[in-house]
């Protein structure tokens, strides 16, 4: 194995298991809220069964509303978990950059504490040929470098869109970066996607090749 | 025994105070660590029940500033993760941790476990 397939094997490990733990935390809050909100609606009707307090059917049912938008989130949590887990099914093909934003929003919601993304995602994208694991990744580490460097306003806008080469992933309203981008490890990412990082004026640009180099070999 | 309750998500930490209530408990909750900090700037509690992972003011660093505020305060720490770096926040002094979800009996035992240290 060469030294750039051994790094990204380590990384994609490593990549895949701060996904499951984010996730598994979304998820336990879920559960969480629909445990407490059922015990809630049932210590309610019994109280209310046993006449120790005045029937309120107004707030049974805004409690039983909220155990099913709970199930919705969770819902949307596990079906972006399963597109996640099944972007290593085939090593390179062909996506849609809009589909994999959207997934990699949803799932990295957990490390944007205190911070909001604003999504500028239209319906379909740009398709590009790439190894979707690795582009999710990069992602991944671009989105929390945005995150850590967002501006007063702690809005960070997500827009994808086509280009001459490919496709674009900007990254704006970013504050004074004081780290420097990309990391080695992204920017390992970058070089065996094709990807071309550009960091500049509270933006980082990620350019997406409509087809990912052939020559490295990724193990 | 009054009891401050802070978690990001809302309809877990407002539902969990009222079941607390029914239980005897006088239970004030909000979403934010800064909000919780304006509530203990305005009031004592015996114990507080804290999130970990919190946008903004987070579990770890709220304790730390609630207990400079009320040296007397109690804490117990609620978490999802149940990795072993939740584990440490429970050898805090005066500290436990529950893993989300909960059971609201073993939550009534900790209060009083802690309370009782």
């Amino acid at each position: 194995m060469t030294g750039t397939a051994k790094t990204l094997a380590a990384e994609g490990l490593a990549f895949f298991g701060r996904m499951n733990a984010a996730i598994s935390h979304d998820m336990k809050n879920v559960l969480a809220i629909i445990n407490e909100t059922a015990s809630l609606l049932d210590e309610l009707m019994e109280l209310q069964q046993d006449g120790q307090m005045e029937p309120n059917p107004d707030k049974l049912r805004t409690l039983s509303r909220r155990i099913v938008q709970q199930v919705e989130r969770g819902q949307n949590v596990i079906t972006n978990m399963n597109a996640f887990a099944h972007s290593i099914d085939v090593p390179v093909r062909e996506v849609d950059l809009v589909r994999v934003m959207n997934v990699m929003a949803v799932l990295s919601r957990h490390f944007a504490t205190g911070k909001t993304l604003d999504l500028d995602l239209p319906n379909e994208g740009p398709r590009v040929t790439t190894h979707p694991f690795f582009l999710n990744d990069l992602i991944h580490h671009t989105l929390n470098f945005a995150i850590a460097a967002a501006g007063p306003g702690k809005r960070i806008g997500v827009a994808v869109k086509a280009s001459d080469e490919g496709g674009e992933i900007v990254f704006s309203g970013l504050a004074k970066i004081e780290r420097t981008f990309p990391s080695e490890i992204a920017a390992t990412l970058a070089q065996v996607l094709g990807v071309e990082i550009v960091v500049d004026a509270g933006l980082i640009r990620l350019t997406v090749p409509a087809k990912m180099p052939a020559e490295i070999e990724l193990g | 025994m009054k009891v401050l309750l802070v978690d990001d998500e809302k309809e877990f930490v407002s539902a969990l105070a009222e079941r607390l209530s029914f239980r005897g408990v006088d239970a004030h909750w909000t979403a934010s660590g800064e909000e919780a900090l304006r509530m203990a700037k305005d009031g004592r509690y015996d114990l507080a029940v804290l999130d970990v992972k919190m946008p903004g003011l987070g579990g770890i660093e709220l304790r730390k500033r609630l207990h400079e505020m009320q040296p007397g305060m109690r804490f117990i720490f609620l978490t999802g993760h149940g990795s072993q770096e939740d584990f440490k926040v429970g050898s805090e002094e005066a500290s436990f941790y529950l893993a989300k979800p909960l059971k609201i009996e073993a939550l009534m035992e900790k209060i009083r476990e802690t309370l009782n240290r």
